[in-house]
């Protein structure tokens, strides 16, 4: 792995369907393993992105054409950083969202936020109702020397 | 995801393989549902082959659940991976669905198994 992976950044622009949660997790999963994460991180780590792409399927675009979903990645200082935004409803609640086993659908066990908190290191969420949502994911290169025989 | 449903005596086996995701958890729930409920007295989900499992997998596992186990059968799922596990942990539905290490296992039980995620 040379240096260049720290200054690597991908982004995707897709339509919010549930067909395309699978290319949006699979996509951070390759860049993911190009910055040296190991396979149970990548893994854990696509969990996150699949719950944070899956919450703009379900909820931002509830009585509308199917909108759009924006998602970057970027590995900066030993992170990657995973952005995912929308411009649909937003959320009204945002800690109340977070809640485990809150879902303002009936179907939903209201665990999206818990697996995002669970397999990601940090994450924040900005939302505006009427506005959209972003929600932002980091998990941190554990070990240095998977990547780091770039000096 | 490929659902493959066998019939093996007195219960059903549904073999899952590929990804467990919103995309393929409505296509699980619909195989449960079509499935006969009078004809067999378990149902075994045999996570083995699927490779990835979201909270929407999950959730589909648990609606399953409750329906099968309120028409008075038995839910279980065997093999699961060591991610799927931890989020079987996590949610907390380790502690109410039996789960077995293989299918063999789980055919020639008739109690309650190993659930922990550690191992």
């Amino acid at each position: 792995m040379d240096n260049s992976s720290s200054k690597n950044w991908m982004q995707l622009k897709i339509p919010a369907l549930s067909s395309n949660v699978g290319l949006a997790r699979v996509s951070v999963a390759s860049f993911a393993a190009e910055c040296g994460f190991t396979l149970t991180e990548i893994d854990e780590f696509k969990i996150a992105v699949s719950e944070a792409i899956s919450n703009v399927v379900l909820h931002a675009y509830p009585n509308r054409e199917i909108g759009k979903v924006s998602l970057t990645a970027r590995f900066q200082d030993n992170c990657i950083i995973v952005v995912i935004s929308d411009s649909g409803s937003g959320i009204e609640d945002i800690d109340k969202a977070v809640e485990t086993s809150f879902s303002t659908l009936d179907d939903r066990m209201g665990m999206g936020f818990t697996f995002i908190d669970s397999f990601s290191d940090e994450f924040e969420i900005t939302s505006a109702p009427g506005e959209g949502t972003e929600i932002t994911l980091r998990k941190f290169l554990r070990s240095s020397e998977q990547n780091d025989d770039n000096v | 995801m490929r659902t493959e449903i066998v019939r093996k005596e007195d219960t059903v086996i549904i073999k899952l393989e590929g990804e467990f995701d919103l995309e393929s958890a409505q296509g699980f729930s619909s195989a449960v549902s079509d499935l006969q409920w009078e004809d067999f007295d378990k149902i075994l989900v045999d996570l083995g082959a699927v490779t990835f499992m979201d909270s929407s997998g999950l959730g589909a596992l648990l609606s399953r659940y409750r329906d099968v186990t309120a028409a008075g059968k038995d839910f279980v799922i065997t093999a699961p991976s060591h991610t799927i596990r931890e989020i079987l942990g996590i949610s907390g539905l380790n502690r109410v669905v039996d789960i077995y290490p293989d299918v063999e296992t789980a055919l020639d039980s008739d109690g309650k198994e190993e659930t922990e995620s550690d191992g």
